[in-house]
């Protein structure tokens, strides 16, 4: 997991509605809002709420990749708020994402970006990852995985780079 | 090599066995240092293992006791993990040759010990003519092997089938030929997950440093072929390793092995039956990364080794394919013994994760044949972290190996070896760290973690990966982090003990070694190195309770003083690459 302070890299961001200015257009949403009063960036962010720790409360969006993606960013900005530890460590506001290839059959585990618990302002999660031979889309997926509290996320990007860029996050 | 619970049993015996032997530890010396000496232009720096109010340290030229040099003690460095409070005495700046001691008031003197080129000229052909000694199926003749002269044991020519290994081809009890190869360890059986590591970092030290080991006599048996000493060994275990697989279908056995361990006898006494036991996905990737890279290597060598390197790189596609097919077969010897009557406790070395050897053995085939499939499969796993390598964790071969042969590969491919650097860097810089900060001013001992079983092996493979990013870096700061972790197996550590045999004024006299206790001779084989200091202490023997002092110089300690071949390797390629690489300082 990597947490840095923004880089800006021109490509363009391929997640459909990163910022949820358009409400939640482009996300499937099993339990996400979004709100207008409080957002890191534009003037709303999506959040999950959950009361129930038996659960998994969350949201994601599958991005194709285009032909030949070699290195991708992904990002987000999280804030938690009173989130609950779980029964495993894993446990908490989570930022991870699965790798699925041309008929979206998900190849492999999912991989964990951020899993965050208590009370936490704002905060840029990024992983850069190498795009193995067959995949050629990513599903990004925000939850509430097995814990209570609220989760905002904002500023949802994922970004094709060049491998100089990628080599910036090793 | 010894692990689990299987040897309480074992230790019974030995305990009875052992009459003679009364293993007493040999008390540190005050001050600790590398017991061979230092390079001159190299990091130089001993330690202090009590605290002393004095500040100054003294270099006292000998035999005269001239003060030749005057330096300024460390801080008093702690562990984090242990009551020990270290001094150290740096005398890197002094570059003289000569005989030398330390003074610090209030404490006895140092051992003398060198400065000079080429300190480690013995011990780096010590290290690798272990393997000899370590030889199965062979007579070892007086005129190589010397007082440490014995017949051949386990001919190995006719080795049973297990059931676990049966195939359409080869019925349970029909015998194979599997002779020759290494003894792993302590013991005599063969495991092919432990050759791969083993023979690799051989014949890497060879890849990275050719030039000077063309010139290396090891006085082993050659046919004065102008075939490096260094491959002539290798060789040994290739061959065997070659043998260990099906021809059938490419699979490869996971170890040649009796049902038990052999009783503490020499090996031509030991004649309990011998199987090879249940191919598996990790012992065929080894093969298929050994075999390319030795194609590699051999294709060099046509003359001398006709053929070799053919059937090399065709062993090594047929067990790649294999594995393909077969991608998770894993040995798990507690499931082997509840499935067949023919029960197996020798070593298991068991692992269910192959995502290293795909890396490994991807890299390696690339390496060799520059073909995409290869490169696919590597670059799949490129997002997997990477570590210290160990039998079970050999993703990082295959990164210093693309490194290495970066200028060989097809120019599209080139460019991931940047990524490869940066990684290896990141662990390099660690070390690094540890190194500048760590109370032995080694890198290892940074951390409690650090004294595991085989530690000094950790602290070889430490060494090779900063030789490995001195190689492609040039930054010479990774050189002496380095040659700081040949300092500590060679003394500079709290026990005071080099550990490797025969070597050092203070080194094992009873490792865990079956050849070394049974032979009759006082003195151990020479040049093994042992595991070293083990918080973990599985044999259940009374060791000191800090975690850099749990080691014991007693047959008795599988847990700390067992050898290994997988350890003995990182130490032939340390040593002769410090050899090498310190006449370029000049």
């Amino acid at each position: 997991m990597l947490v840095a302070g923004s880089t800006v890299f021109a490509q363009k961001n391929l997640v459909l509605n990163g910022g949820f200015e358009n409400e939640l257009e482009g996300w499937v949403d099993y339990s996400a809002k979004v709100t207008p009063y409080m957002y890191s960036a534009g003037k709303m962010s999506a959040a999950l709420f959950s009361s129930d720790s038996s659960k998994w409360m969350g949201m994601h969006q599958v991005v194709s990749l285009p032909k030949n993606t070699q290195y991708i960013l992904m990002s987000a900005k999280i804030k938690a708020d009173g989130v609950s530890t779980g029964k495993n460590a894993w446990n908490g506001a989570l930022f991870l994402f699965e790798t699925l290839n041309k008929q979206e059959a998900k190849i492999g585990e999912g991989i964990n970006i951020a899993s965050v618990t208590g009370d936490e302002d704002w905060k840029l999660y990024e992983k850069a990852y190498i795009i193995p031979p067959g995949v050629t889309k990513i599903k990004l997926l925000f939850a509430l995985g097995y814990v209570t509290g609220t989760m905002f996320v904002d500023e949802v990007s994922l970004k094709v780079i060049t491998q100089s860029e990628f080599e910036k996050y090793l | 090599m010894m692990n689990g619970m299987v040897y309480r049993f074992f230790l019974i015996g030995l305990s009875l066995l052992t009459t003679v032997v009364n293993a007493q530890q040999m008390a540190a010396t005050e001050i600790v240092l590398n017991q061979c000496g230092y390079y001159p232009k190299l990091e130089k720096s001993a330690v202090l293992l009590h605290p002393v109010s004095e500040s100054k340290f003294e270099l006292l030229s000998m035999p005269g006791r001239k003060a030749v040099y005057t330096g300024i003690l460390s801080e008093p460095k702690t562990t984090g993990y242990s009551k020990i409070t270290t001094r150290i005495a740096d005398f890197s700046t002094f570059d003289q040759p000569g005989e030398y001691i330390i003074r610090v008031a209030g404490v006895p003197d140092s051992p003398v010990f060198k400065i000079a080129d080429g300190v480690h000229h013995d011990l780096a052909l010590a290290a690798l003519k272990a393997f000899y000694y370590q030889r199965a199926s062979s007579t070892l003749d007086v005129n190589y092997a010397g007082k440490w002269n014995r017949a051949a044991g386990h001919p190995d020519t006719s080795v049973y089938i297990h059931p676990s290994a049966a195939s359409k081809n080869l019925k349970v009890d029909s015998k194979i030929n599997v002779s020759g190869g290494w003894y792993d360890a302590g013991d005599y059986n063969k495991y092919v997950v432990n050759s791969g590591i083993s023979t690799s970092t051989l014949l890497s030290a060879y890849e990275d440093f050719s030039e000077y080991f063309l010139g290396q006599e090891v006085h082993i048996p050659n046919a004065k072929n102008k075939v490096p000493d260094v491959l002539t060994e290798a060789v040994y275990n290739l061959r065997w390793m070659l043998k260990m697989q099906d021809p059938g279908d490419g699979g490869v056995y996971h170890k040649c092995t009796n049902l038990d361990f052999d009783a503490m006898v020499m090996p031509d006494k030991a004649l309990s039956k011998r199987y090879v036991v249940a191919k598996g996905t990790a012992a065929t990737l080894n093969l298929a990364a050994v075999a390319a890279q030795a194609y590699r290597i051999f294709k060099h060598f046509p003359e001398q080794y006709p053929g070799l390197a053919d059937s090399c790189l065709l062993a090594s596609r047929n067990a790649w394919r294999w594995a393909l097919n077969n991608p998770n077969v894993a040995y798990d010897q507690d499931v082997l013994n509840k499935t067949y009557d023919l029960k197996v406790t020798t070593g298991a070395y068991g692992d269910k994760d192959f995502e290293d050897e795909w890396i490994w053995a991807s890299a390696e085939l690339l390496a060799s044949t520059g073909e995409q499939v290869y490169f696919d499969a590597f670059f799949a796993r490129l997002n997997a972290p990477v570590s210290l390598p160990s039998w079970s964790n050999v993703g990082i071969l295959g990164y210093y190996t693309l490194i290495r042969c970066e200028g060989q590969l097809p120019e599209r491919y080139k460019s991931v070896s940047s990524i490869l650097k940066k990684k290896i860097l990141t662990l390099a810089d660690r070390y690094l760290t540890a190194f500048k900060t760590g109370p032995y001013h080694t890198v290892i001992g940074a951390s409690l973690y650090d004294f595991a079983w085989g530690s000094n092996s950790s602290a070889m493979n430490q060494s090779i990966l900063l030789i490995n990013a001195y190689l492609f870096s040039k930054k010479d700061a990774y050189l002496d982090a380095a040659v700081s972790n040949l300092d500590y197996v060679l003394g500079k550590n709290a026990t005071g003990y080099s550990f490797v045999t025969g070597i050092g004024y203070k080194s094992p006299l009873h490792p865990h070694h079956r050849l070394s206790f049974a032979d009759g001779i006082v003195e151990p084989i020479p040049g093994l190195l042992v595991g070293g200091p083990n918080r973990e202490k599985q044999d259940g023997l009374k060791y000191e309770s800090e975690p850099e002092l749990s080691y014991l110089d007693d047959v008795k300690s599988y847990a700390s003083n067992e050898i290994a071949i997988n350890w003995n390797a990182p130490l032939v390629y340390v040593a002769n690459a410090m050899e090498y690489l310190e006449k370029g300082k000049k």
